[in-house]
């Protein structure tokens, strides 16, 4: 085994009036990279939190690793949740604070840890509350990643961070997780940036999974048609279309749903048929202009 | 080739709830310790200006030092208020148990008594061998233990600092758990022990002079031991239960 596995059954999370999450259930598989990807509010936070014990689920079964979290000594050791900037020792320098994290955590690198720090050039000698919002995030990104945790939750931690700096993480995270593979959950609003991390993905809005599938199943779930703009939209006549683009007489198409003859209709109308991006997906599912957002995918669209 | 990370944490197995405890501990007091330095070489300073020029201008009568008992209850008591408003995140992110926070927490406290108790006790002791060979009067004097003698203030001041420590504790994870109302309205409740303790040691306190509630007589140092040491158990029971249901405050992205 690669790290731990996590098991939700009709997890249901309130603040007083608020439902955070409400009855959801999916699994996460040990190992394996899982996006979890939801607007501002949707519950991710909530769903992290409870994993790594910050927060008491209000109903509902979780298990990590096979067991209930909550004040588990050995899951909660295995497990680090980096939320924006981390919750570190403000007032202490940052080499004090690895030396902390070294004395409690069972699998910190202190020797990657500083690699990451020269990476992100982030001073040891400084404080993280004299620091910048993106150098904090960067930092938080440094624990979670040197931590090794069989359980590592990362939420949003590139806010503040700016391109480059993202794409270090991205880099560093993954050549990380292919020497010590483990179990890295990624909660992100910046999807196009992070889908080529992701095995699985979990889209969670309104407290509701709405997906929960690998990514390239989940792709799998819907195409992009291009080609002349007529016969882009005689192929979709009928279909879920979720995004449209036009440039002259060129359209694009994304549908949610395949067909067996799609290939073959798609060649006899001299267009091209793609894969659908995970962004597109989630605008779909989680777009609320129309009011509510769409319908959870089927079992047939979400395994 | 790839090192996978284990699923079972190395330090998992016997002993790693245990050794969150004195690790925790150990944190608290690396801070305590040294705002402790702080205090009393800040103390010590004032002291003994403040005898000299009291021994130049007038006389004394009564120990400089039994001032800084104040001092030495209500610095740390903030210190533990900050520690367990503020820590609970850090320790729950690293992995650590709420149960040890608070075990650990209890221990910093007690430790912090000792430290403070005995600084106090022999700085009072010192000061009164160097009234007795300058031939000043030496009285312990304190609102709440007027005249008592080391039998005394020994045993109550390492009781009130413990009390104090816990109560400050105790303040910060009601307004934690509980937001500013709540850890307002329960003021009385987790400050008060502080008072009571003081009260069980003293000869004449006034309002809340322990005398008269036993015929005039006041409790004797050792019923004021005993009761003291439930009161802070108590109160450590208390803090264990408030921490282990506490949740780390939400901070969403």
């Amino acid at each position: 085994m690669t790290g731990f596995a996590v098991e939700v059954r009709d997890l249901t999370a309130r603040y007083g009036s608020t439902t955070a999450l409400d009855a959801v259930s999916f699994e996460i598989r040990p190992g394996a990279i899982t996006g979890l990807l939801g607007r501002n509010g949707s519950g991710k936070t909530t769903f992290l939190s409870v994993l790594a014990a910050f927060r008491r689920r209000t109903g509902g079964t979780v298990l990590v690793d096979g067991e209930d979290p909550w004040e588990n000594p050995r899951t909660m050791g295995g497990t680090c949740l980096v939320r924006e900037s981390g919750d570190v020792v403000l007032d202490e320098a940052i080499k004090e604070n690895l030396s902390f994290l070294a004395d409690r955590r069972p699998h910190f690198d202190r020797t990657a840890a500083e690699a990451l720090l020269d990476r992100f050039e982030l001073d040891p000698d400084k404080r993280p509350d004299r620091m910048s919002r993106g150098q904090r995030s960067a930092f938080g990104v440094v624990v979670g990643i040197a931590t090794r945790a069989p359980l590592t939750l990362l939420d949003e931690v590139h806010l503040g961070m700016d391109a480059p700096a993202r794409y270090a993480f991205y880099d560093a995270l993954l050549a990380d997780w292919i020497e010590h593979p483990r179990t890295i959950v990624l909660s992100s609003h910046l999807i196009g940036e992070v889908e080529r991390l992701l095995e699985d993905v979990v889209v969670i809005d309104k407290g509701r999974v709405l997906a929960a599938d690998d990514a390239t199943t989940l792709r799998e779930q819907g195409l992009t048609v291009t080609g002349p703009a007529d016969a882009v939209d005689a192929f979709v006549v009928g279909r879920r279309v979720v995004a449209r683009q036009v440039l002259g007489r060129t359209a694009q198409a994304t549908v949610i749903g395949t067909a067996s003859d799609d290939a073959q209709r798609a060649r006899a109308a001299g267009l091209e048929l793609g894969a659908v991006g995970l962004q597109d997906l989630f605008v779909h599912l989680t777009d609320r202009a129309a009011g509510e957002p769409a319908d959870a995918l089927t079992p047939q669209e979400s395994r | 080739m790839t090192a996978a990370t284990p699923a079972l944490p190395a330090k998992a197995g016997t002993g790693y709830a245990e050794n969150q405890v004195w690790l925790t501990a150990r944190w608290l007091l690396r801070t305590a310790i040294y705002l402790a330095v702080w205090f009393w070489g800040i103390a010590v300073v004032v002291v003994v200006g403040a005898t000299v020029v009291v021994a130049n201008v007038g006389e004394l009568h009564n120990s400089v030092f039994a001032f800084a008992r104040q001092g030495a209850i209500w610095f740390p008591f903030s210190v533990f208020i900050i520690v367990s408003a503020t820590y609970l995140p850090i320790h729950v992110a690293t992995g650590l148990t709420r149960r040890s926070l608070a075990l650990g927490a209890v221990v910093a406290a007690a430790v912090t008594a000792v430290i403070y108790g005995t600084v106090f006790s022999l700085l009072l002791l010192a000061e009164r061998a160097v009234f007795e060979a300058a031939g000043w009067q030496w009285r312990f004097f304190d609102d709440l233990s007027a005249g008592a003698g080391p039998e005394t203030f020994v045993p109550a001041s390492f009781l009130t600092y413990f009390v104090a420590y816990l109560s400050g504790l105790l303040v910060g994870i009601a307004y934690l758990r509980g937001g500013g109302w709540w850890g307002t309205i329960t003021l009385p409740l987790t400050v008060g022990p502080i008072l009571l303790v003081s009260a069980f040691f003293s000869a004449d306190a006034g309002p809340v002079a322990t005398e008269s509630w036993f015929g005039g007589r006041g409790v004797s140092v050792p019923l004021a031991v005993a009761a003291s040491l439930v009161l802070a158990a108590l109160m450590a029971f208390v803090f264990d239960r408030l921490v282990r249901g506490a949740d780390v405050p939400v901070r969403t992205s």
